[in-house]
């Protein structure tokens, strides 16, 4: 087992996994890593089981003193003075600092044999807002210090996704129309499939909240609540959209004009404040089959868990 | 049958079949929402058909109906919208507190946050909007109150409902088993305590 020792969180950095499922009924939402295809390939390039325990970095890495020896990779993009996409290894003693990030919000941190957490709830995925899961609760903080290694799986070798092509803008996402899709008038539906948004500020991994124009709706006030997934494009009264993400409310009442393929969910995780965003109409059987497709580059020869 | 039931039942038939590829269904009022493992291999084998199957299949609930007692202090201390709520409805703090005591509620689901119950069965001479601006900080235990919906917040978050009363009690334990204290369905008893009283059981529950 080895220790790292935190000298610099960065902006926001939680221990993440692939989410935790079974618990919406709980109120409880998906959690786990934004980009979770980065994710998968950290994990494989340091030969973990694709749901290892990692960190996610948030556009300001961390500062970390490594106390032990490790094999880590670092992916989500082009990082200055660490390099990506590649298994590092670490000397006792070392001290890396990761980022700020040029382009993607994202970073992960996978090191092999994964970082000790607990399960909670069937998933090592911090809760920000409950608090619980990850390192106890809540992001790394300066002086923390966590274990990694020496986990009872055997270490594999598995292929994880292929490296995604550096960001261009407008990023795009397939989407299927929504659940509301009646609530809308053509008119307010081709404004949104047509333009360009903008991600505010506001945005985090409960939802990334996007300028542009206004799309309005027939509906005045809220609708009866109801089940949420990640990618689902609400449409508040104020006309901007809000694109759940994977610390979403499991419920809400605002009408869904559009939902985003599981397959790009990951596209929305590594968007960052300032970035344009479209939305390109699929059909479900289309949104089913670019799921296989991505799927099809990791299920290939994987092993483990 | 009212859809509300309609969704609970099928809530519970889809969670009993456990069927491999749903892994996550979520009620709410009038809908349920089922999440499928990526990808899901039924695809194939029509998983429309496989969810009316085990939808339409003869299904006798397994479990009954539970009541859950809530103390609640509706102290001022602890709803710091009682008088307000009153003043909407042309009532005192003491006349709200006793009519939203005086009914049972049904826990319609649990949604939004971890353990957040929505109520059915607010008395309609107590409603009232949500704030114009939300608060910053709710505290883990306030009742709250938006229009004709009640509900009981878990964990201390930012919220825009009115709030007429808190309970000592912890509505979510991520490490207890089950994690929240309410499941949908359930009946709600609120019991007015004191201020007193909800010191003295909040200092258990700390403990617990």
């Amino acid at each position: 087992m080895g220790t790292i020792r935190v000298i610099e969180p960065g902006m926001l950095t939680t221990v993440q996994d692939l989410g935790r499922v079974g618990y919406t009924a709980n109120g409880i939402c998906r959690s786990g890593a934004a980009d979770p295809l980065s994710f998968r390939r950290g994990n494989a390039l340091v030969g973990n089981p694709h749901n290892t325990p990692a960190l996610e970095m948030t556009l300001i890495g961390s500062t970390l003193l490594f106390e032990s020896d490790a094999v880590v990779a670092l992916t989500g993009g082009m990082t200055p003075g660490f390099e990506s996409d590649r298994t590092v290894r670490i000397s006792a003693g070392s001290q890396v600092r990761i980022g700020p990030f040029a382009a993607n919000a994202r970073r992960y941190l996978c090191i092999r044999g994964g970082i000790r957490v607990p399960s909670v709830l069937g998933s090592a995925s911090t809760h920000l807002s409950a608090q619980f899961g990850g390192f106890h609760g809540r992001p790394l903080r300066t002086g923390d210090v966590f274990e990694f290694g020496d986990s009872d799986f055997s270490l594999t070798s598995q292929p994880g996704a292929s490296q995604s092509p550096p960001p261009t803008e407008p990023r795009t996402v397939r989407a299927i129309d929504g659940a509301h899709r009646s609530k809308f008038d053509d008119a307010a539906a081709d404004t949104f499939w047509n333009s360009t948004f903008s991600v505010s500020n506001q945005s985090n991994r409960v939802g990334l909240r996007l300028d542009g124009p206004m799309i309005s709706s027939r509906v005045t006030g809220r609708l009866i609540s109801e089940g949420m997934p990640p990618g689902a494009v609400q449409v508040p009264e104020n006309g901007k959209p809000i694109v759940l993400g994977v610390d979403h409310p499991t419920t809400g009442g605002y009408p869904v004009i559009a939902c985003v393929a599981t397959a790009d969910l990951h596209i929305l995780g590594q968007a960052r404040p300032g970035d344009t965003l479209r939305f390109a109409h699929v059909t479900l059987d289309e949104a089913r089959q670019a799921l296989r497709d991505r799927n099809a580059g990791f299920d290939q020869g994987a092993t483990g868990s | 049958m009212d859809v509300q039931e309609r969704v609970w039942n099928a809530c519970d038939q889809l969670s009993f079949a456990a069927i491999p590829d749903v892994v996550d269904v979520t009620p709410a009022f009038t809908t349920l929402l089922v999440t499928f493992a990526e990808p899901p291999d039924s695809y194939g084998l029509g998983m429309d058909r496989v969810l009316r199957a085990v939808l339409d299949a003869p299904f006798k609930r397994q479990n009954v109906n539970r009541t859950v007692e809530i103390p609640v202090c509706y102290e001022t201390e602890y709803g710091p919208d009682i008088e307000v709520v009153g003043q909407l409805n042309n009532m005192t703090s003491g006349e709200i507190a006793k009519l939203h005591a005086s009914v049972e509620y049904t826990v319609a689901c649990i949604g939004f946050m971890p353990g957040f119950p929505y109520l059915h069965g607010l008395p309609p001479q107590i409603s009232a909007p949500r704030l114009a601006s939300p608060r910053a900080r709710v505290p883990a235990g306030s009742i709250g109150i938006a229009g004709m919906q009640s509900g009981i917040y878990p964990t201390t978050v930012p919220g825009g409902w009115r709030l007429i009363g808190r309970t000592p009690l912890r509505l979510f334990d991520a490490t207890a088993n089950p994690p929240t204290l309410l499941k949908m369905r359930d009946r709600v008893n609120f019991v007015a305590i004191s201020s007193e009283q909800f010191r003295s059981l909040s200092d258990r529950a700390e403990g617990a």
